[in-house]
């Protein structure tokens, strides 16, 4: 007996010695930023909900930029120090005189299809993405036309000036798809195949289940090469189920999940990483297209804007992990206005609004939401919160293909929630959502008949503005207009837009954690 | 004794001979009933105000199942929870039972053309799986309770359909209700007075044994998010929104899914003793 027994723990032993042996040998080495880091492998992630467009000029989701940000990258980047510098440009030129921007491209950038990425191509991408892409007024809403010059030039000519063109080219309206693609296989083809200068090719994907990716053997920044041979992503469209996979080591990052999920496993040692540069403001809209709706008055919306407590909803419901803004814009960022004074909570204040709009009692109105949206637990605090004060709220959830269809924004009466992205490039939300140019785009407030005239100016002034001192002065006027003279919206509450919750051995050395629109692939490794 | 006490005891004598199980579901359902009568006696909270400050709050004396994200009372929720379930549940299955008796009557009585008809369409709503089915007519009547109760009702209604038409077949082929047509009695009084009355008891069970499944349909369709509108208290809604902190206060989660369970369960066996006790060569049978 005693002999098996100790044969037994010899087995043990000597299994748990090669068990240790294998671990170390099979263990991805340091961060690629370490010296001596071992790379390769797979970084496997996850997200909530899968993407619906491939090419680059269709991409708008936070889903669609993490997924398809292995593959395209954009003229412009940020650099550490959040300065927009050229990337696949070698230089790009303001002439406010002449009202152009000339593009210099870099002579060493080819697209995963061998082809190179010329003023040819560039071109092509210009006009197509103004002539294809739903979001082509926001960024090239001022463009006139694009002019090749050279194999390696191409000149943007504008209506009017337009400071943001270069935060554009950061944005979907930089990122480079191959023309060779386009022609040898035609318009149709390119929706679902995505082909660019990025770090990986995308070889295979399954609808709602998973993509995969292999390291671009063209790729053409030979001084920036990517740590992980494979990317996989997975959609994991259930919270609970992506948290598991978490702690089970399934994953190796997860973007999406509310800030329970988010606080919780941040609690368990895993890494919170976030965009430092684009947030997501959950404003609160008043649209209205009927003649002597209450909320034409702006007594009445500024009474709203009063009974919602903002510092508890962030507190309560988003653990914090929110923060709260009296304005369109984020504290601290310099399209922030001390003007501003916005509304602090205030009950008493919002029933003496409504007393004096002929409201005493309340009345009864609506919030359209996307069903979609996740913004539940926002909807029925502010529902609670004009309860209060005697404005009998009904919660209308729309499905995603209504909600999509009625173009996002159109609603005839009431109010609508909203999760809106916004960043580097806030002039343009703003020109796209407040301007009179909404109405004939996709922004919010397309069919509001709020669209004062003074605050169109002072946003097409910001647009139009020669430096930027001067935009910002525009921009600090318009925050003003939109919150305290007009109240076109509330602030409910600011939230990072692009956060990643990963295992504790995921470094982000500029992966989500920068300020750039797209992620850097080349900037995420694994630790020891 | 009279004559009638004898048979009110026997009835009850067979509908709790399965023993202790029928007189701890009748307990069960008898509380759920009080609860949902009772609620604005009993808990002094409003089931909807929202109150931040007290957002996941822990069980206490104030709070015995503690509060929900939005810092409502847990307990106070379950309460009008109850009222929702069981009026979604007694009135979706009323409507349910006196449209598919009338239907199947009809269908069984007339048979030809218009019986014809009305089967057809029984299969071809039973051809559409009842959950999908019951899901899309819910999003077309909305998201209020009479919005639930057309839903589920309308979802119930090839059951109660095929047991009314297969009950007029049968009694149809007894020799009373021969004489009674050659006796040139009217249709509609050998409907009413001897076929309806005959196939009432069996549908009574049927429409016991259904309130279960209506009270699991509304919570099934409250937590996916297609029945009850917010901020009103459902037990479906709540296991819903309390499965997101499962980890952090399985109570959200957990109370209500279980109410749903003793009350669905405690209905079962009240259904299952009644058709004991309506028709004893049926007992332990399914």
């Amino acid at each position: 007996m005693r002999k098996v027994v100790t044969f037994l723990l010899m087995l043990c032993v000597m299994f748990s010695v090669f068990a240790n042996g294998s671990s170390e040998t099979t263990a991805p080495a340091a961060s690629g930023t370490d010296s001596g880091s071992q790379k390769g492998g797979t970084i496997v992630g996850a997200m909530n909900v899968d993407v619906s467009a491939y090419a680059s000029w269709r991409l708008r989701s936070g889903q669609e930029k993490l997924s398809l940000s292995p593959v395209y990258e954009p003229l412009m980047k940020f650099d550490e120090n959040g300065e927009l510098q050229p990337y696949l440009a070698e230089s790009l030129v303001a002439d406010v005189d002449n009202l152009t921007y000339t593009v210099t491209l870099r002579d060493d950038v080819y697209f995963s299809d061998g082809s190179k990425l010329d003023a040819d191509a560039l071109l092509w991408n210009f006009e197509n993405f103004k002539a294809n892409s739903q979001t082509s007024s926001t960024h090239f809403g001022s463009v006139e036309s694009f002019e090749k010059i050279d194999d390696r030039t191409v000149v943007i000519h504008l209506s009017e000036w337009n400071t943001q063109i270069p935060y554009s080219l950061n944005s979907v309206a930089g990122l480079m798809y191959s023309k060779k693609a386009f022609d040898d296989h035609g318009y149709d083809w390119c929706l679902e195949n995505p082909v660019g200068t990025g770090p990986y090719v995308m070889t295979e994907y399954v609808t709602d289940s998973y993509k995969r990716y292999e390291k671009n053997p063209n790729y053409w920044n030979k001084e920036n090469e990517p740590y992980f041979d494979n990317v996989e992503i997975r959609i994991i469209a259930d919270n609970m189920s992506a948290q598991a996979a978490l702690i089970s080591g399934d994953i190796d990052f997860y973007y999406g999940g509310d800030f329970q999920m988010k606080s919780t496993l941040q609690n368990m040692g895993y890494n919170l990483y976030s965009n430092q540069m684009w947030y997501t403001i959950y404003f609160l809209i008043f649209g209205s297209a009927v003649d002597g709706s209450p909320l034409e008055d702006v007594r009445v919306r500024q009474a709203i804007a009063y009974a919602i407590d903002s510092d508890a909803i962030s507190k309560s419901l988003d653990f914090g992990m929110s923060f709260v803004s009296n304005q369109y814009a984020v504290e601290g960022t310099q399209f922030y206005s001390d003007d501003v004074v916005g509304y602090e909570y205030n009950p008493e204040k919002a029933k003496q609004l409504l007393a004096e709009a002929g409201y005493p009692n309340g009345f009864s109105t609506t919030i359209a939401v996307g069903v979609d949206q996740a913004l539940d637990r926002y909807m029925v605090a502010i529902q609670g919160y004009l309860a209060e004060v005697g404005i009998d709220v009904t919660l209308d959830y729309q499905e995603t293909a209504i909600w999509t269809s009625r173009g996002i924004y159109q609603i005839d009466e009431g109010m609508i929630l909203a999760g809106h992205g916004f960043g580097a490039n806030l002039v343009n939300q703003a020109v796209s959502n407040f301007s009179q140019r909404a109405i004939s785009g996709v922004g919010m407030l397309k069919d509001s008949k709020i669209h004062p005239d003074d605050l169109n100016d002072v946003l097409m002034s910001a647009l139009s503005a020669t430096d930027t001192e001067e935009m910002l002065s525009y921009m600090h006027e318009a925050e003003r207009l939109i919150i305290d003279e007009y109240c076109l919206g509330y602030p409910v509450v600011i939230a990072f837009s692009t956060q990643i919750i990963a295992q504790p051995d995921i470094i982000d050395s500029g992966f989500v954690q920068a300020y750039n629109e797209y992620m850097d692939w080349t900037k995420v490794s694994r630790a020891n | 004794m009279t004559k009638r006490e004898i048979k009110i005891r026997s009835f009850l004598k067979t509908f709790y001979s399965r023993g202790f199980i029928v007189y701890a579901s009748t307990i069960v359902f008898m509380i759920f009933v009080i609860a949902a009568i009772f609620a604005p006696l009993i808990s002094s909270y409003d089931p909807n105000a929202i109150s931040l400050t007290e957002s996941l709050a822990q069980p206490s004396s104030a709070h015995i199942f503690g509060c929900d994200l939005h810092g409502r009372d847990v307990f106070t929720r379950i309460l009008y929870g109850a009222r929702v379930s069981l009026i979604v549940s007694v009135l979706s299955c009323i409507v349910g039972a006196v449209l598919g008796m009338i239907l199947g009557l009809i269908a069984g009585y007339k048979q030809g053309a218009i019986g014809g008809l009305i089967m057809r369409y029984v299969d071809l709503q039973l051809a559409i799986p009842p959950m999908l089915f019951t899901i899309i007519i819910g999003m077309i009547a909305g998201h209020s309770l009479f919005g639930m109760v057309f839903a589920i009702s309308f979802g119930m209604l090839p059951a109660f359909i095929r047991l009314m038409y297969g009950q007029v077949l049968s009694l149809k082929q007894n020799d009373y209700i021969t004489a009674l047509k050659f006796a040139d009695v009217p249709s509609w009084k050998i409907i009413l007075m001897h076929l309806l009355p005959n196939a009432f008891p069996t549908m009574l069970v049927n429409f016991t044994m259904n309130l279960g499944s209506s009270i699991m349909l509304e919570s099934t369709l409250s937590f996916l998010g297609i029945g009850i509108q917010q901020p009103t208290a459902s037990w479906g809604s709540m296991v819903s929104d309390g499965y997101s902190y499962i980890f952090l206060r399985p109570a959200l989660a957990f109370v209500p899914g279980v109410c749903i369970l003793l009350l669905v369960l405690s209905l079962n066996i009240l259904g299952d003793s009644l058709r004991d006790a309506i028709d004893p060569r049926l007992k332990g049978k399914l």
